[in-house]
């Protein structure tokens, strides 16, 4: 026998170097740096919710590019902000704005000034919703009908194309797989081998992570694998999906963490404000830039007090 | 001719306990894997329990399509379906993740197969390509023999599993299969690879009394060690096809005492092992 059959050898002579598991713990600074080296990701959360912001913030900061955004089917500064700091190429669009709050102004400018350095892609919800479903399991395509035969859609988004139904002969819509390098999510607790609680939200997360090269979680905060094993079911990660977990307390201020804190509003009409006022430079410099790590944000942002607010607010709205 | 049951084994330990330790030994290492097994698929799941808490500290344990992952028992779950499972359990595989992290072959982070370990797959049939069959014998559809459906078995498309048989018999392991309802390496050869765009087939196929994996060119199964108590020759009548023998077949390493402990104590407290029927022979 030439080659070895490890089914030969004895347990005990086979035990590992370090019996631990291992942790996927990373810091926020290194979770950047790796977001900013794809070239495609994506992010789950939805409007001004649970937005992975601590580690969109990193990723800007640590000079990410020419990114292609594959974002959740709502979003407003999630997607804003990549926009503002010049970092995406293209975003699959389907809807990015602040809902009361208003338009997404830096979004706006670089579609309506004609930015060719942005190019937006004219998707919606079962475009991204679908073509993620399709790329989590490997599949060329998923196909929809009674939607695009009506709409504009397929004249401004050439990704769109048609297949013939071999069941009933009728031309239907495939919206392809979209794939990311890295999904970035965010969520309430994890443990340290990646098991995440999503507490809230509407679930984008699962098919965003499985559609995904790799995955790395933001977690509010970091509990005891005992603690996630008191109820499995709450694991809307599964850990074995996960590449790298980051701590990060408040990670998305200033959008709503489900379960956890409120919005910002404060913040959010802040950003709103130096944004229109042609000040966005100015916001990345103090919020983006600016921060040595997250704990000098969350001091910038309003330290103790105003997060301890936001997670009351909760509690008495 | 009835089946000659193989249990006890020695009256040191069963052969089910040397299947499942032989099993665990291959799951070694630091990287992380998959491993467990679905439905009825015990013997890999006591063995992936078994290497995870010894020589896979990274192991995820699934449950296949029963859905918990990581279930701690140290009590040997009749089946994945079994609330045994969920002993502890960290994350659930939901239906969907299954059928998903199949097709793309690879769990999203990309570090391990879907089929990594020896979450494993049988049949009514398995033949010398390790190709599977739970169609049943017979023309379709009127069969002699119907098995129960193919469920989950086409999955060995998708990732390397192990294939495994607890009974070992000529019925059983055959020339060709009636139906290929979970494909091995096919015809042997790249004749896999050229269907199934380069995903590997099957590494081991698991028996009684012998193990096997498969040659590296000609894809044919391959003995390579005979379970204590049992010779090539056992193993040569009581099976339906021509095994590629190369030299000398060792005899597989037998259960050592602290092998046995740490699955008796720490795995299969319940000691479901020592009994389960395993035969060889028709």
């Amino acid at each position: 026998m030439s080659k070895v059959y490890k089914h030969m050898i004895p347990l005990e002579q086979q035990l590992p170097k370090n019996p631990e598991r291992r942790s996927k713990l990373i810091d926020l600074e290194e979770a950047g740096k790796i977001i900013a080296s794809q070239k495609t990701v994506s992010i789950a959360g939805s409007h001004s919710m649970d937005g992975a912001m601590a580690l969109i913030r990193s990723a800007i900061r640590n000079g990410a590019k020419d990114m292609t955004l594959i974002p959740p089917t709502t979003t407003s500064i999630a997607a804003d902000l990549w926009i503002g700091a010049k970092a995406l190429k293209k975003l699959y669009l389907s809807y990015v704005g602040f809902e009361f709050l208003g338009f997404a102004p830096n979004f706006r400018d670089a579609a309506q000034k004609g930015d060719t350095s942005l190019e937006i892609v004219e998707a919606d919800e079962p475009f991204i919703q679908l073509g993620t479903q399709a790329a989590a399991g490997g599949r060329p395509f998923n196909v929809v009908q009674h939607l695009y035969e009506a709409t504009v859609h397929p004249q401004l988004n050439k990704e769109l194309k048609t297949v013939v139904d071999p069941f009933t002969g009728r031309t239907v819509y495939a919206i392809p797989a979209l794939k990311s390098d890295v999904a970035i999510i965010h969520a309430q607790a994890a443990d340290i081998y990646g098991n995440a609680q999503c507490w809230g939200g509407n679930r984008q997360e699962p098919d965003k992570c499985k559609a995904a090269s790799m995955v790395i979680v933001q977690a509010d905060k970091i509990v005891s694998t005992e603690e996630i094993a008191k109820d499995a079911s709450k694991t809307t990660v599964p850990g074995p999906w996960v590449d790298y977990v980051v701590h990060a307390p408040f990670a998305a201020h200033p959008t709503f963490s489900s379960g956890a804190y409120a919005v910002d509003e404060q913040h959010l009409r802040l950003y709103l404000e130096m944004c229109k006022e042609g000040k966005i430079k100015e916001y990345l410099d103090k919020y983006v830039y600016g921060p040595k790590d997250h704990w000098e944000y969350l001091e910038l942002v309003g330290g103790m007090k105003r997060l301890t607010e936001l997670q009351t607010m909760l509690a008495i709205n | 001719m009835a089946a000659q049951q193989v249990h006890p084994g020695t009256d040191r330990y069963s052969m089910a306990e040397l299947f499942v330790i032989a099993m665990a030994r291959v799951m070694s290492g630091e990287e992380e894997k998959r491993g467990g097994g679905g439905a009825n698929a015990v013997m890999p799941l006591a063995a992936s329990r078994l290497a995870q808490v010894t020589v896979a500290p990274n192991l995820w344990l699934s449950t296949g399509g029963a859905g918990s992952m990581n279930g701690k028992f140290n009590r040997l779950p009749l089946g994945t379906w079994d609330p045994t499972c969920d002993i502890g359990a960290e994350c659930k595989n939901y239906m969907m993740d299954v059928v998903d992290t199949f097709l793309k072959g690879r769990m999203p982070g990309g570090r391990m197969s879907a089929g990594d370990g020896m979450g494993s797959a049988g049949g009514i049939q398995i033949d010398k390509f390790g190709n599977t069959n739970m169609i049943g014998i017979g023309p379709h559809p009127h069969l002699k023999l119907r098995g129960p459906g193919t469920v989950g078995t086409i999955w060995t498309a998708c990732a390397p599993q192990g294939l495994f048989v607890e009974h070992h018999n000529k019925r059983l392991l055959v020339d060709k299969v009636d139906y290929i309802s979970a494909p091995g390496w096919l015809d042997g050869g790249d004749t896999r690879y050229k269907l199934l765009d380069n995903r590997p087939g099957p590494v081991f196929c698991w028996t009684p009394i012998c193990v096997c994996d498969f040659t590296e060119d000609t894809h044919r199964m391959r003995l390579v060690s005979v379970h204590p108590g049992y010779t090539v020759k056992d193993v040569v009548d009581n099976t339906g096809f021509e095994l590629v023998i190369e030299g000398d077949v060792p005899q597989t390493t037998e259960p050592t005492d602290w092998e046995l402990h740490a699955l008796r104590t720490l795995v299969d407290r319940g000691g479901r092992l020592k009994n389960r029927r395993l035969t060889v022979g028709m």
